[in-house]
């Protein structure tokens, strides 16, 4: 494991420590058969914070997300989280440290009920194990908290009134809401989230980032958003990133962001 | 060929041009629909039944016996495949059915299929008694002394390795013909490659899957045909062809309609020649042992290539090899 | 006295309810839970079955030092049978350590075969699977009939009859049904499980699973396994209950169709609906085999033909009219729905 013993230089460590960056990536590179879609990418992620990627189509947002949640492996560059070096770990290890991404498309479990969504996303249930699930006292202690600590984050999304409903039931939002809920239940302490408000209208958007303000104040999750529609994400995003051809043209709060004329000219270009 | 007979490889040639007939079949009608057909070989030994009617009834021999059975397995194989599709695959795919639940209806019609083969044999049975028809419907040897006979490197040899061989080559153009040349056979491919967009465009993708599936079962029909020149003719034919129909479209490529009839020629050959050169090999019996080679071939290439033969970019093959093995291309999910 | 007329049909009846619900019992284990599309069910009952007929009367033999060369030789084996019954007969002990050693056996080479044949395809989209199992199995059945050193070929192989103490059949029945009503206490308490509900979701979205930290290759292969070696049971209990069999008893319309029928019509995931399905497709089955001479007046051919249509064509509808079966499939209730209710008005109240 060459890259676990890689020096990282001092003088990052310490700006860590000031700044309490939770997600970081150090000139990360992936190239498509030539194509390169993301090029010497550095960004740094605060903890208790919403940071958001925005650009064009085809600027490289999606590959960043899929390098950092370990779906792919970086040509160059590395990837840090929690000051581990996680490039080239497969996802569920990445998983397990708690930086979970979620889908566009909620993919849930459609013939589950929303409680059952929730349960099945808790980690480490020992009633997963085939011997183990027959020897109910093994399990039914877990199980209870699993249920308590579901219906606390069901109650917290308004979804616990549709607790016993399959999934395939609720309203797009609905879904959305339940997927996040979900994402929670297994442990998740920082978020990647494509697109979270994609194809929801603008009163439930509003909502949904809603509760991922609150999330952000009351549980200290990190967010890491890829979005388009910026006119709503942007009153509740702390930091912003723009790129551009899979690099990074600019960065700083969001107004600043929107703002610079090389972001603007990439809109217009894309 | 090393040690072989002119008879056998004959015979090689008609079993395994009659499998390419069918992995090609197979292949077209899985495009369409994404579903393994499992009832595909019952299916096919439809068209031996035609194929023994008509050898029946009509006193047919030598080349007649092509002439007028091909034509009608063709048709009629092909009515009873497209009605799988527009009576039980179409309804069941639009009631909301997944995957399983139309895998399992393609086995259900399967057994349905070989419920009505055997009746059809019992009707047929007494049919040719009434008519003193000296066949056998259950239990039949190869039609073999029926067929037409040449002379080939000095040896007197049936023709059926020969005319099957002849019809696949056919077949092949032709199909070919029609997909690339023809405005129907280009708006069936836009149907299989991208239904929605060809929706848009015009075209009439439920057509054209009817089109693929009459086609496909027109050809097993055929397929059915050259099985009962060379094979022992049973109801349970079907049972065990499956496996190496199946064999060949997986080494093909389940979804390249060419690479599957590629892949159903290299199973009949394997399927044959395995056993005979294995024997000489191994110094011990290997009859019997035939469709273990299409197993192998099966087991092999899912391990090794999942797409098949067809998915095989030579010249990017290093490339792909990272690909491969991480399981990118027929890796489950959407 | 009508008893006696019809305690045959009766023991056959409770035989092949409790047979068929055990392998469609397992069968809705993989394939209504865990979604794996098991058409190559026929090879784990008769690898049950082969491991009973060849490898369990050497034991026996050996046991009661009876020379067991030459056991799958068509010609010698019903001599070394008849020789193996005849000491059998009192040996309560033997008769038990064969029984223990035939389950033992059967279960474990299930299991080990449930693991080869998912092998290839267990990582691939599931027709593959569904195609190699399917091919696998056909496979394993011609190998049975066309090779002797397996299960004797054509002619099959003879068992030894371990309940000499009363009449046999009656006593696999009793016995199969037992095991049957074990398999479903099992089952059903797996199902309501964290495994059945995981099971569930691996089934409904893969991806999503693995999205969660679910090792979902893992989790299907030891289904598949457990799944294999519970129809396996089945292999022993048939060559028990007929003193003997053949490879040709498990084709794939009996031991692989028959199940996916049942659970089909029954619902899949739900192991209620699987006895509402097994009883539905059995005992019409039962009847037709009885009143068979009456049926074949009536019809030009053998009723037996008229069936597979009849139960292919139940299918196809009942996936045409309910595709979630006559008993639709239920949440996992791993805790009680009232104190579910408890955790949700403690939640509501914070």
């Amino acid at each position: 494991m060459a890259s676990l013993s890689e020096p990282r230089p001092a003088m990052m460590l310490e700006e860590e420590k000031e700044e309490d960056v939770v997600l970081e990536t150090s000139s990360v590179r992936k190239t498509f058969g030539g194509v390169v879609a993301v090029d010497d990418v550095s960004i740094q992620v605060k903890k208790g914070t919403i940071t958001m990627i925005i650009g064009p189509n085809g600027s490289g947002k999606t590959t960043l997300i899929n390098v950092i949640s370990g779906f792919y492996l970086p040509d160059r560059g590395r990837v840090y989280y929690k000051n581990i070096d996680i490039t080239g770990m497969p996802p569920h290890k990445i998983f397990e440290l708690g930086l979970v991404r979620t889908f566009q498309i909620p993919r849930l479990f459609h013939n589950l009920t929303v409680l059952e969504n929730m349960l099945v996303a808790y980690p480490g249930n020992p009633g997963e194990n085939i011997g183990v699930s027959l020897a109910k006292k093994r399990w039914l202690k877990v199980e209870e908290e699993v249920v308590e600590k579901a219906f606390r984050l069901l109650k917290f999304f308004n979804l616990d009134h549709l607790w016993d409903s399959p999934a395939s039931n609720l309203s797009g939002g609905q879904m959305k809401l339940l997927d996040v809920a979900r994402t929670l239940m297994s442990g998740a302490e920082t978020m990647l989230m494509d697109e979270p408000i994609a194809g929801v209208n603008p009163a439930l958007a509003h909502e949904i980032f809603s509760y991922l303000v609150k999330l952000k104040n009351e549980m200290k999750i990190t967010f890491l958003i890829i979005e388009h529609r910026l006119e709503i994400a942007t009153r509740y995003v702390d930091w912003v990133y723009a790129m551009a051809r899979g690099r990074i043209i600019s960065q700083g709060k969001p107004k600043q962001v929107l703002e610079d004329p090389l972001v603007i000219e990439s809109y217009l270009e894309g | 060929m090393i040690g072989i007979s002119t008879i056998f490889f004959l015979e090689t040639l008609a079993y395994a041009s009659t499998l390419a007939l069918l992995s090609l079949g197979l292949s077209l009608t899985y495009t369409t629909t994404r579903v393994p057909n499992f009832a595909h070989a019952t299916i096919a030994s439809i068209g031996t039944y035609v194929l023994l009617t008509v050898v029946g009834l009509m006193r047919l021999r030598g080349l007649n016996i092509y002439l007028y059975s091909i034509p009608a397995a063709f048709i009629t194989v092909g009515i009873i495949t497209l009605l799988q599709y527009v009576l039980v695959l179409k309804p069941l795919a639009d009631r909301g059915n997944g995957l399983i639940g139309l895998m399992i209806s393609t086995l259900a019609l399967d057994i349905i299929l070989m419920g009505v083969i055997n009746i059809y044999a019992d009707f047929l049975l007494q049919t040719f008694k009434a008519k003193k028809v000296k066949l056998q419907v259950r239990d039949q040897p190869a039609l073999r002394s029926y067929d037409a006979r040449i002379e080939l490197f000095g040896q007197n040899v049936n023709v059926s390795g020969l005319v099957a061989f002849a019809t696949l080559i056919a077949v092949a153009i032709l199909l070919w013909l029609l997909l690339n040349k023809t405005k129907t056979g280009i708006a069936m491919r836009a149907a299989i490659e991208n239904p929605a967009l060809a929706e848009v465009l015009g075209v009439n993708v439920n057509r054209m899957y009817m089109l693929a599936w009459f086609l496909a079962g027109g050809l097993a029909g055929v397929g059915g045909v050259f099985m009962g020149m060379v094979q022992k003719i049973s109801p349970a034919m079907g049972a065990l062809l499956i496996v190496s129909v199946f064999a060949g479209s997986i080494a093909g490529g389940i979804t390249s309609v060419f690479g599957s009839m590629l892949g159903g020629l290299l199973v009949g050959f394997a399927e044959n020649f395995g056993p005979y050169y294995s024997s000489l090999l191994l110094n011990m019996d290997m009859t019997g042992y035939d469709k273990m080679f299409s197993l192998g071939i099966i087991v092999v290439v899912l391990l090794l290539v999942p797409g098949g033969l067809a998915s095989l970019d030579l010249s990017g093959l290093k490339k792909r090899l990272p690909l491969l093995r991480a399981g990118g291309v027929e890796v489950s999910g959407e | 006295m009508i008893l006696e007329q019809y305690l045959p049909i009766i023991i056959g009846t409770i035989f092949y309810i409790s047979t068929y619900l055990i392998v469609t019992l397992s069968l809705n284990l993989e394939a209504g839970y865990a979604g794996i599309p098991d058409f190559g069910k026929m090879m784990f009952v008769a690898v049950g079955a082969y491991v009973t007929l060849n490898l369990v009367p050497r034991v026996t033999g050996y046991l009661l030092g009876v020379d067991t060369t030459g056991l799958t030789d068509s010609n010698k084996n019903i001599r070394i049978m008849e020789e193996i019954n005849s000491r059998l007969v009192g040996r309560y002990d033997v008769a038990a350590v064969t029984f223990i050693v035939s389950i033992v056996l059967a279960m474990g080479v299930g299991a080990l075969f449930g693991y080869l044949a998912s092998r290839p395809a267990i990582r691939l989209r599931g027709d593959f699977l569904a195609i190699s199992l399917l091919a696998i199995a056909e496979i394993v059945r011609q190998m049975g009939i066309h090779t002797d050193f397996i299960a004797g070929g054509e002619m099959g192989l003879y068992a030894p009859n371990i309940f000499f103490w009363y009449r046999h059949d009656v006593v696999v029945a009793l016995l199969s049904l037992a095991l049957a009503v074990a398999t479903f206490l099992l089952l059903e308490r797996m199902a309501n499980s964290p495994l059945g509900r995981l099971l569930r979701a691996i089934r409904d979205d893969e991806d999503a699973a693995k999205a969660l930290g679910k090792d979902v290759t893992k989790i299907r292969t030891r289904i598949i396994m457990l799944s294999s070696a519970i129809a396996a049971l089945v292999g022993v209990l048939a060559v028990y209950y007929s003193l003997g069999g053949t490879a040709k008893d498990f084709d794939r319309v009996t031991w692989t169709f028959w199940p996916w029928a049942m659970m089909i019509a029954g619902g899949m995931a739900n192991n209620v609906g699987v006895l509402v399905g097994t009883l539905l497709i059995v005992i019409p089955h039962q009847l037709i085999f009885m009143y068979k001479h009456a049926i074949a007046s009536y019809v030009p051919f053998d009723p037996a033909w008229l069936e597979k249509i009849l139960v292919g064509m139940v299918v196809i509808i009942i996936l045409y009219v309910r595709p979630q079966g006559l008993v639709p499939e239920k949440p996992s209730r791993t805790i009680s729905y009232v104190r579910v209710r408890d955790f949700l008005e403690q939640a509501e109240k914070e």
